[in-house]
């Protein structure tokens, strides 16, 4: 947290170093969050980059409350939600295809879904509803409380909170039915 | 916090890395925007610095002088890589670690009026000096020696520096909190308006937690180095203990201590008791 506040503070005189220092300490965080928003390798690129080209942008009068974590996980996820609503993806999600994709095209982003189940749960959440999907992936990979996320989306805890639940709940019946439908074939 | 269940950990576990090359493209295309968007508010800017120059001779030079800041700067942020920023962070954790000895000296007042001084002098790996109002204690790793000043009297006493190391002292704890290290009950925060170029001001927030005492203080770090050079603390609630003193100022220096100071001499005019 000090560090970060450090960094802002050289960052708002030009430095250089600490623009650079905040790319690389979050670069992974905010491409896992926008890969699992999208499911999209190439979006999620596209998202992060123009998420540090804005950030680039403030330099001089950044202020920072709050956590710059999650300041640039909500600034992920409000352009994921522009780029899904404007239905710009590159496709629905199919992780394997996406996969392959990604792997056929230099490795764009290193996919480190390493098992079946991990692919079977990127699918799953590429079926519930946006709006479920986007809360789950907020509170658990970007680390964000629902009173957080709630804040930035003017939205009722309690709604975010159903939306978690109803969407881990949703998720569960997907990975059992596949589970189901494997079984039978 | 609820401990999260199987599926919410997996979900947790959907981690993604950018390889070296995904790193320096994405950052190459964003240094390439920033460096057209300085392009063009300059274009922007132009017609109106113009004419602000063509009227005054003064302006002129000022005006010029901002330009040229303005390109410094502008090629200063946007020229970098990755891979400069190892120097950042890493310059004030290497600072800290680089630190060998400190000294401060801190004055305390006291509920009665009165000024204390007490001077700390810390070498690693194994040197101490401590000089307080009614003792001084040096131990130099092998051997300690406390000097009780009222009574005049000098005890060499066995070396606590394998149980209570230097690196853990005080001192040096109050050092790594500008460093990431955290003390429970202790709140940091960076004073924009107050700091500058070569001197960052922070706010030190405490309440200790054994008796809930609070102080308020502010601290005066290095901008490079992230080290205290000074840092002031004063009491904000009332204390039970009638010995507790109410403000307190510490300077803190990095200079190269001599070894005289942890040599182990008992002064003229002492009996040695032990």
């Amino acid at each position: 947290m000090l560090e970060d506040k450090w960094l802002i503070w050289k960052f708002n005189r030009g430095s250089r170093e600490a623009f650079s220092k905040i790319y690389q300490k979050y670069l992974d965080d905010l491409l896992t969050l926008a890969v699992n928003l999208l499911g999209d390798a190439h979006a999620a690129e596209d998202v992060v980059q123009d998420v540090f080209i804005r950030f680039g942008k403030s330099n001089g009068g950044f202020q920072l409350r709050g956590s710059l974590k999650s300041y640039l996980a909500v600034c992920v996820a409000n352009r994921a939600r522009d780029i899904y609503r404007s239905g710009k993806r590159h496709q629905t999600v199919d992780l394997n295809e996406a996969e392959h994709v990604a792997s056929a095209a230099a490795d764009p982003v290193r996919w480190a879904i390493s098992n079946e189940q991990q692919q079977r749960i990127s699918r799953a959440l590429a079926k519930i509803p946006y709006e479920q999907h986007e809360v789950i992936i907020l509170h658990l990979q970007g680390d964000m409380k629902f009173r957080e996320i709630a804040r930035t989306q003017q939205t009722s805890i309690k709604t975010l909170q159903s939306r978690y639940r109803y969407g881990l709940d949703k998720l569960r019946s997907l990975l059992n039915s596949e589970v189901c439908h494997a079984t039978k074939r | 916090m609820q401990p999260k269940d199987n599926l919410e950990q997996q979900i947790i576990n959907l981690q993604h890395q950018a390889d070296a090359e995904t790193q320096q493209r994405i950052f190459s295309r964003i240094r390439q925007a920033l460096n057209e968007d300085q392009k063009q508010q300059t274009a922007h800017m132009q017609p109106h610095i113009w004419s602000t120059i063509m009227q005054n001779r003064i302006i002129k030079y000022a005006a010029a002088a901002v330009i040229i800041i303005g390109v410094l700067v502008t090629v200063s942020f946007l020229g970098g890589s990755p891979d400069g920023a190892q120097v950042a962070w890493a310059k004030v954790l290497e600072a800290f670690n680089n630190v060998q000895q400190v000294q401060v000296v801190s004055n305390k007042l006291m509920p009665d009026g009165s000024t204390v001084t007490h001077k700390f002098c810390l070498r690693r790996p194994d040197c101490i000096y401590e000089d307080k109002t009614n003792s001084t204690i040096i131990d130099n790793g092998q051997e300690r020696l406390v000097l009780f000043k009222n009574k005049k009297e000098a005890a060499f006493l066995p070396s606590r520096i394998d149980r209570f190391p230097v690196s853990n002292h005080t001192v040096f704890k109050i050092i790594g909190l500008f460093q990431n290290e955290t003390l429970e009950g202790m709140t940091i925060t960076l004073l924009e308006d107050e700091s500058n170029k070569t001197t960052i001001v922070y706010t030190m927030d405490y309440i200790r937690p054994i008796d809930q005492l609070t102080w308020q203080g502010k601290a005066w770090v290095d901008a490079e180095t992230n080290l205290p050079i000074k840092i002031s603390a004063a009491l904000t609630s009332t204390p039970d203990s009638p010995q507790e003193h109410l403000s307190e100022e510490g300077a803190f220096s990095y200079d190269p201590i001599g070894n005289d100071i942890f040599e182990l001499t008992v002064p003229e005019g002492y009996k040695i008791i032990k």
